[in-house]
C-alpha cells in the first residue's frame, strides 16, 4: 500500500470529493469556492468553479449515484448541485440554520443528506418535488456544542454524529414519505425521526471522523486526546474499545473493510488500525514510510504526555529537549490532513483506493493491494 | 542554568507541538463569525486545561488551547533594576511592532510580559514545527538579550 | 544626532560661535562696523565690536553668572584672576579695566599680532574663544588652591554651591585633607535614573579597581551624604541620587589641576551624553534583535524556508542591509565621539587602561552585529 498519486491543488485545502468514476475530484481551495477538476491526459484541469457561498465551504460530498452534489458552508446554507449540460446547478436548500454548516453526508440511498452545524444541531435534508427544493428536518436540542461530523448508516435511517461535547450519538432518521419501515434493522424500525438511538460517552474531549463500518456493524470515530473508538453493536448495550496512540489527534476515519480502518490527523500521516481474529482492535502502522522512525516514537511519547496535561489526565516523567522536524517532512502530506475520502463504486463493500486531504493543499489517492499488505 | 533554559524549552515546544492542533472553527455565538475561542471564552467546552510551565517562580509559561487557538504568554526574569529596566523597554519595542511577528499580541495578557495568540489561520500557512521554533528560538533570544543588553549597557559604562 | 552635537558642544571649552565670528572677523577686511551679542546656556553673554575705525582691534566683551552664591563678582573679577588671564594670553590680548557696562570681563584682541600661519592663527582662536572656560576655571581654582597650599585654619568648611548650568548646582565641601565634590543627580525619565545608576555603580567598582588607584575616588549614594546636611531641601530631592569625589592634594598638582576643574564642571554634561548615547544604543540593539526574529517567523511561512522565496528573501535582504549601513553610519559615528571624548578629557584623568579594552570590545561588538540568529 502507498501513495499512487500526490497533487498539489492549492495552497490549502478543506476538503474534497470524487466524482462517481474518480475522474473529476471538487474540492474547496479553503475559501468560499468550489473547483472541481478533471484528469485530462495526465494532467489535472479546471472545469468548473461553484461559486454561490459567501464564506469558507467546510464540507461536499459528491452522490455515487445521482451524480449531484452537496456543499456546506459557514455562510449557515447548503445547495445542491446538479450537472446540467456542462453546467453546475445550485438548489437552494432549506437548512433554517443560524450558525455555519460544518459537515454532511448523502445518506446511502441518496434520498436524504444530513448536515452538521455550529448551532448544535443536525439537518435531515430530503427532496420536496413540488418546490424543486430541498428541505430539512432538524434534530435539536440533542448536542450540546458544534456538531463536527455525521456518518449514514448503510440501512439509510441511522445516523451517527460526533461533535464538540464530546460526545458519539446515533439517531434514527426516519421521515414520512421519504422512509418506508420495510427497510432497515429492526432495533430503528420503530424509532421516531430524531429519536436518540445511543449517547457514547467515551472521550473527554472533543470528537471528529464518526464512521461505519461498511457492514454498518461497528461505529469509528476519534478524539482530540490522540484515542480513537471502535463501538460495536449499536443499540441498548453497545461494546466499545478505546485505541490510545501515541501521536497527534486525528481529524477523520475511514473504515476500508470491516475489520480495518484509517485514521488521519495532525500526525500527517495515515494511520491503519485494525481488529483481530478476537475483534480487539489495536494501531498496526503508518501508512507512510518514515524515515526516522525511532527518534519520532521518543518524540511522540512526549506528546501524549503533554496531551495528558492539556486533557486532565495527569502523567508523569517530562522528558529533555528532542528535536525532531522530521515528523513533517518526507512523507506525502507535509500538514495536517482534514479529510479522507474513498474511492469505491456502488454496490463496494470494501475500499482498494482513497484519498486524503489537508492543509498543505494537496491531495493524495492511496492504492491498497490486499488487506495483509496492509497489516504487514 | 543553562541547562534549566533548555529542559525549560523543551518542556514549553513539546507541550505547544501537542497545544497547536488547530483547525478553522466558526463562532458557535456569534453568527457569521470567526473568532479565536481563547480569547471569547464564551463556550468552555472548546476550551482545554491550560498548562502552567514554570522554571522558576519569576519565569514561567502560560499555555491556554482552544479548539482554533492557542495563546502562549510568557514572563520574563528580572533580576535587578537595569534588567527590568531593558527587559520592559525591549517588550514593549516588540510589542509596539507586533505586526512583524503576526503571532504577536500587542497586549500580553494580565500577570504576563508577552503573549503569542496563534490560529488555524497561522497554522495554515506557516509550517507548524517553525512556528515552534519561531517561538522556543524568541523565548531564548528574550532571554538572552536582556542580559545582554545588560551587559552592555554596562560595558558601555565601563567605557566611560 | 544634531542635539547630540548640541550636547558635545558642552564638552568643548571654546565656544563655537566665538570661534566663528572671530575667525570671520580675522580673515575679512571689514569696511564697516560690527556689533555683536550673542547669549550661551541661556545665562553667558558675549559682546563682539569692531569698529570701522580701529581696523587693527576688536573688543570681545564676557559676562557669565557667578560659580557659586559666595563668590560674588558685582565689582568685576578680582585682580589675581585678571592677573591669570593676562598670563594666559600673550600680547595679543589686551584687558580694558574697567570692563564695559554689564560685563565682567573686556578685552580688546589685536589682529596685527596674531600669527601669520593658519594653524596658529586657528590656535589663538581657539583659546581667545575658552574665554569663558577659563574664567570659571580659573574661579574654582581659586576655591581648591588652599587645598595645595595645607591651609590648615579652615579646617571643615561648609559646603559651598557652585553653579555651571544653571539647573544644577553641585556642591565642593573643603576638608583637612581633601575636597569633596558632590553631584546630586536628577533626571526627567524613569528609565534615565535606571541606566545612569547602573553606571555610577559600574563607575564606583571601577575606581576600586587597582588600576585607577590614582584617580578621584567616586561613590554614588541613593541619599544624601553626610557633608551635605543642613542644606536645603530642594538640593537634597534627587531621583538619581549623589555622586561624589574625593580630590586629594595630588589631583590639582600643577598641570592636572586644569583637567579636574573642567572634569567637574563638565560632569553632569556627560552623564547626559552617556545616558542619551546608552538609549540610543539599547534601541540599536532592539531594533537589530526584531529584525533577525521576524526573518525567522518569514522562514516559518510554507514556501518561505528555502526554494521560492527569493522574490521575498530579496525584498527583506534590502531592507536589512539598509538598516546595517545605519547601524554603522550611526555607530561608528558615535565610536568617533567616545573616542574624541575620551582622548579630551577622561583618558588622562582615569580610567586609562580601558582605552586598550574599548578597541577589544569593539571588535567584540562589531561581530556580534552580524551573527544571525541559528
Amino acid at each position: 500500500m502507498a501513495a499512487v498519486a500526490i497533487h498539489q491543488f492549492a495552497q490549502c485545502i478543506t476538503c474534497h470529493a470524487w466524482s462517481p468514476d474518480h475522474s473529476m475530484v471538487a474540492f474547496c481551495p479553503n475559501n468560499n469556492e468550489v473547483h472541481i477538476y478533471k484528469l485530462v491526459r495526465e494532467k489535472w484541469e479546471k472545469l468548473h468553479v461553484l461559486y454561490k457561498h459567501d464564506q469558507i465551504v467546510s464540507a461536499i460530498d459528491w452522490s455515487l449515484r445521482s451524480n449531484k452534489i452537496v456543499t456546506a458552508s459557514h455562510d449557515r446554507n447548503s445547495y445542491v448541485w446538479n450537472q446540467e449540460g456542462s453546467e453546475w446547478v445550485p438548489t437552494l436548500v432549506i437548512l433554517r440554520l443560524n450558525r455555519a454548516a460544518l459537515c454532511v453526508q448523502w445518506s446511502p440511498k441518496e434520498n436524504k443528506f444530513a448536515v452538521g452545524s455550529g448551532a448544535k444541531t443536525v439537518c435531515i435534508c430530503y427532496y420536496e418535488e413540488e418546490n424543486n427544493w430541498w428541505v430539512s428536518k432538524l434534530i435539536r436540542k440533542k448536542h450540546n456544542s458544534s456538531v463536527t461530523g455525521v456518518a449514514w448508516h448503510p440501512n439509510n435511517i441511522l445516523i451517527a454524529t460526533t461533535s464538540t461535547d464530546g460526545k458519539c450519538r446515533v439517531f434514527s432518521t426516519f421521515i414520512k414519505g421519504v422512509d418506508t419501515r420495510a427497510t432497515g434493522i429492526s432495533s430503528s424500525n420503530d424509532a421516531k425521526f430524531g429519536e436518540q438511538i445511543v449517547q457514547l460517552d467515551l472521550s473527554s474531549t472533543w470528537t471528529f471522523g464518526v464512521k461505519w463500518s461498511p457492514s454498518g456493524n461497528t461505529l469509528a470515530y476519534a478524539g482530540h486526546n490522540s484515542m480513537i473508538y471502535f463501538v460495536d453493536d449499536v443499540g441498548p448495550s453497545p461494546s466499545a474499545q478505546s485505541v490510545a496512540f501515541r501521536d497527534l489527534p486525528l481529524r477523520d476515519v475511514l473504515f476500508v473493510s470491516d475489520r480495518m480502518a484509517i485514521g488521519v490527523g495532525f500526525d500527517c500521516n495515515p494511520m491503519v488500525f485494525a481488529a483481530d481474529e478476537r475483534g480487539i482492535w489495536s494501531f498496526v502502522r503508518f501508512l507512510d514510510e518514515r524515515k526516522i522512525a525511532p527518534s519520532s516514537s521518543k518524540y511522540s511519547s512526549q506528546f501524549s504526555e503533554a496531551f495528558g496535561k492539556l486533557y486532565g489526565q495527569p502523567k508523569h516523567g517530562m522528558n529533555n529537549d528532542t528535536h525532531d522536524g522530521s515528523r513533517h517532512r518526507g512523507g506525502a502530506h507535509e500538514n495536517c490532513i482534514t479529510c479522507i475520502v474513498p474511492m469505491i463504486t456502488a454496490g463496494d463493500t470494501i475500499v482498494k483506493r482513497f484519498s486524503t486531504s489537508g492543509l498543505d493543499g494537496k491531495i493524495v489517492t492511496w492504492e491498497l493491494d490486499n488487506v495483509t499488505d496492509a497489516l504487514r | 542554568m543553562a541547562n534549566s533554559l533548555r529542559s525549560y524549552l523543551a518542556c514549553i515546544r513539546n507541550t505547544l507541538d501537542a497545544a497547536m492542533c488547530l483547525q478553522n472553527f466558526p463562532c458557535q455565538e456569534v453568527e457569521r463569525h470567526n473568532k479565536p475561542e481563547v480569547e471569547l471564552k464564551t463556550s468552555p467546552e472548546l476550551l482545554l486545561n491550560p498548562i502552567l510551565i514554570c522554571r522558576n517562580e519569576a519565569e514561567k509559561c502560560l499555555i491556554e488551547t482552544s479548539i482554533n487557538s492557542v495563546r502562549v504568554s510568557i514572563k520574563v526574569k528580572r533580576a535587578d533594576e537595569l534588567e527590568k529596566h531593558t527587559g520592559k523597554k525591549f517588550l514593549r519595542f516588540l510589542s509596539m511592532r507586533a505586526e512583524a511577528f503576526q503571532v504577536l499580541r500587542r497586549k500580553a495578557i494580565q500577570g504576563y510580559d508577552l503573549s503569542f495568540l496563534i490560529t488555524n489561520y497561522h497554522c495554515e500557512d506557516m509550517q507548524k514545527h517553525k512556528l515552534i521554533d519561531f517561538i522556543v528560538q524568541f523565548m531564548r533570544t528574550l532571554d538572552k538579550e536582556i542580559s545582554e543588553l545588560k551587559l552592555s549597557v554596562n560595558t558601555r559604562g565601563r567605557l566611560g | 544626532m544634531p542635539k547630540e552635537e548640541e550636547l558635545m558642544a558642552c564638552f568643548n571649552r571654546a565656544s563655537p560661535a566665538l570661534v566663528e565670528i572671530l575667525s570671520r572677523l580675522i580673515s575679512v577686511e571689514r569696511p564697516t562696523d560690527v556689533d555683536h551679542c550673542l547669549y550661551e546656556f541661556g545665562s553667558v553673554k558675549y559682546h563682539i565690536q569692531a569698529l570701522a575705525l580701529e581696523p587693527h582691534n576688536i573688543y570681545l566683551s564676557v559676562s557669565t553668572p557667578p560659580l557659586s552664591p559666595e563668590f560674588l563678582l558685582s565689582n568685576g573679577l578680582p585682580n589675581y584672576i585678571l592677573h591669570d588671564i593676562k598670563n594666559m594670553y600673550s600680547d595679543v590680548v589686551e584687558l580694558i579695566i574697567p570692563p564695559k557696562e554689564g560685563f565682567l570681563l573686556t578685552m580688546k584682541v589685536d589682529v596685527t599680532k596674531f600669527p601669520n600661519n593658519k594653524d596658529d592663527q586657528m590656535k589663538a582662536i581657539t583659546e581667545i574663544s575658552s574665554i569663558q572656560a577659563a574664567i570659571l576655571c580659573l574661579q574654582l581654582k581659586d576655591m581648591l588652591w588652599n587645598l595645595g597650599s595645607q591651609d590648615k585654619t579652615n579646617a571643615i568648611c561648609k559646603p559651598i554651591k557652585l553653579v555651571y548650568h544653571p539647573k544644577e548646582p553641585f556642591f565642593v565641601v573643603r576638608m583637612t585633607e581633601k575636597i569633596t565634590a558632590i553631584f546630586p543627580m536628577r533626571f526627567k525619565d524613569n528609565s534615565d535614573v535606571v541606566i545612569a545608576t547602573s553606571f555610577f555603580q559600574e563607575l564606583m567598582d571601577v575606581g576600586y579597581s587597582s588600576a585607577c588607584a590614582k584617580v578621584p575616588r567616586c561613590t554614588w549614594s541613593p541619599i544624601p551624604p553626610q557633608e551635605l546636611r543642613g542644606e536645603l531641601f530642594h538640593h537634597l530631592t534627587t531621583n538619581g541620587g549623589f555622586v561624589s569625589f574625593d580630590i586629594f592634594p595630588q589631583h590639582v598638582k600643577g598641570a592636572k589641576v586644569d583637567k579636574t576643574m573642567w572634569i567637574l564642571l563638565n560632569f553632569y554634561a556627560y552623564v547626559k551624553h552617556y545616558v542619551k548615547c546608552t538609549r540610543a544604543f539599547i534601541q540599536r540593539k532592539m531594533r537589530q534583535r526584531l529584525e533577525s526574529m521576524a526573518e525567522v517567523l518569514q522562514k516559518a511561512r510554507i514556501g518561505g524556508g528555502e526554494e521560492d522565496h527569493k522574490t521575498l528573501g530579496i525584498a527583506s535582504r534590502k531592507g536589512c542591509s539598509c538598516v546595517k549601513k545605519v547601524f554603522r553610519l550611526s555607530k561608528s559615528q558615535i565610536f568617533r565621539k567616545k573616542i574624541q571624548t575620551i582622548r579630551w578629557r577622561i583618558k588622562v584623568k582615569r580610567l586609562y587602561r580601558f582605552r586598550q579594552r574599548w578597541f577589544k570590545i569593539l571588535k567584540f561588538n562589531s561581530f556580534r552585529k552580524y551573527t544571525k540568529l541559528d
